[in-house]
């Protein structure tokens, strides 16, 4: 499956020679430095044409329009919109001292998606108990807007 | 048309699967992390060091990912990562860095070792793990290679590149990093070699535009780390 997906991933980008912008936004510098004029703003997954490399930087052509962009920036192929991670749904938070902590089980579902885990009783680990912690710190997008723009705290 | 349509499915699908496994094996690298490393369960400071780095995490070259962040006790400034998911910085580094920017600076580098898939490439020779290594082991040797700080000279130097890239993008000041590494970085050959580095970036013609420190947020965000 996966020289599958690595023969099909070069072809595709062979027979097109296309790039694919993998950041929300990238500059389009004149010249292959920061402190360069900047030309125009590359939007994620924006289709661009590969001219040149150089020492980290990568020359497209967007729509007769031609700079610099960070080569990090491009990819071969269009980035998904949103990793597949595991969404440990249906648990519930551990804490420290419980005896009940969450074994994780992936159980799939419709397109071998992974969406949920299965929660079984097993002794707490106190190192799985903080790492499940952090996650409801996970940042939404409208939360990020408003601590851009200094809303917050 | 139909072939590449094919094609496209085939590979969307095939990479979700491989995510589904790198999630897990995140998941598992961070509890092997955090097994020696005691996490900072204070709120405040976590929600805002989430803030940040998920503000870099947008504008960096993989926004899709769901990068969590904590803070952990450790005497000395230190950051480290668990690939693709998490990352923790240490109180230590929160203490001594003098702003927003430059705690952004930090993340980003440990963002950018997750990004350009360092972990894997020390610990496997390649940019994921197969399939077929059961994912305890896997994450045994994901979270060696962070805590024992496994990388090459080229690796942390390329980890800055981006992170002055994703610093530059999010509109934070892309020096802040370099200034903060002059300072407290200590006179390691490798922190030389990596000061060089930026300083040779910004020689090829400097960096152009205004950007932001958010010195007074940091500060009291951070207020009770301090004290």
């Amino acid at each position: 499956m996966k020289w599958i997906v690595i023969i099909l991933t070069i072809k595709l980008g062979l027979a097109s020679s296309s790039f694919f912008v993998t950041s929300i936004r990238a500059q389009l510098f004149e010249e292959p430095r920061l402190g360069a004029r900047v030309v125009g703003e590359l939007r994620k997954g924006e289709e661009v044409r590969l001219i040149d490399k150089r020492s980290g930087w990568a020359l497209v052509e967007r729509q007769g329009q031609r700079g610099w962009v960070f080569e990090y920036f491009i990819s071969s192929s269009p980035s998904p919109e949103r990793i597949s991670l595991p969404k440990i749904a249906g648990r519930r938070e551990a804490h420290s001292g419980d005896d009940a902590a969450v074994t994780r089980g992936v159980t799939g579902e419709k397109s071998g998606k992974v969406s949920s885990v299965q929660v079984t009783r097993k002794p707490a680990e106190p190192s799985e108990v903080f790492v499940l912690w952090l996650d409801k710190f996970l940042v939404k997008e409208e939360e990020i807007l408003r601590f851009e723009r200094g809303e917050w705290p | 048309m139909a072939l590449k349509l094919f094609a496209t499915v085939l590979i969307f699908f095939a990479l979700a699967l491989a995510e589904d496994l790198k999630g897990r094996i995140s998941f598992e690298t961070a509890k092997t992390i955090l097994s020696s490393k005691t996490i900072v369960k204070d709120t405040e400071i976590t929600r805002y060091v989430n803030l940040v780095g998920s503000t870099l995490v947008k504008y960096s070259s993989a926004p899709e990912l769901q990068v969590r962040f904590g803070v952990i006790k450790d005497k000395t400034p230190i950051s480290i990562s668990a690939p693709w998911l998490y990352v923790f910085i240490s109180q230590e580094a929160i203490k001594q860095a003098q702003n927003e920017a430059e705690l952004a600076g930090i993340i980003a580098h440990e963002l950018a070792h997750i990004i350009l898939n360092h972990h894997s490439i020390v610990a496997f020779g390649k940019t994921s793990p197969d399939g077929n290594i059961p994912v305890e082991e896997a994450a045994r040797r994901l979270a060696k290679v962070s805590l024992e700080e496994s990388f090459s000279i080229e690796q942390e130097i390329e980890a800055d590149r981006l992170a002055m890239y994703i610093l530059f993008q999010a509109g934070y000041d892309p020096l802040a990093l370099l200034r903060f590494l002059k300072r407290e970085g200590g006179s390691s050959e490798i922190i030389r070699q990596r000061i060089n580095a930026m300083e040779n970036i910004l020689q090829q013609g400097g960096i152009r535009g205004e950007f932001k420190l958010n010195t007074n947020r940091f500060l009291r965000a951070t207020r009770a780390i301090r004290q």
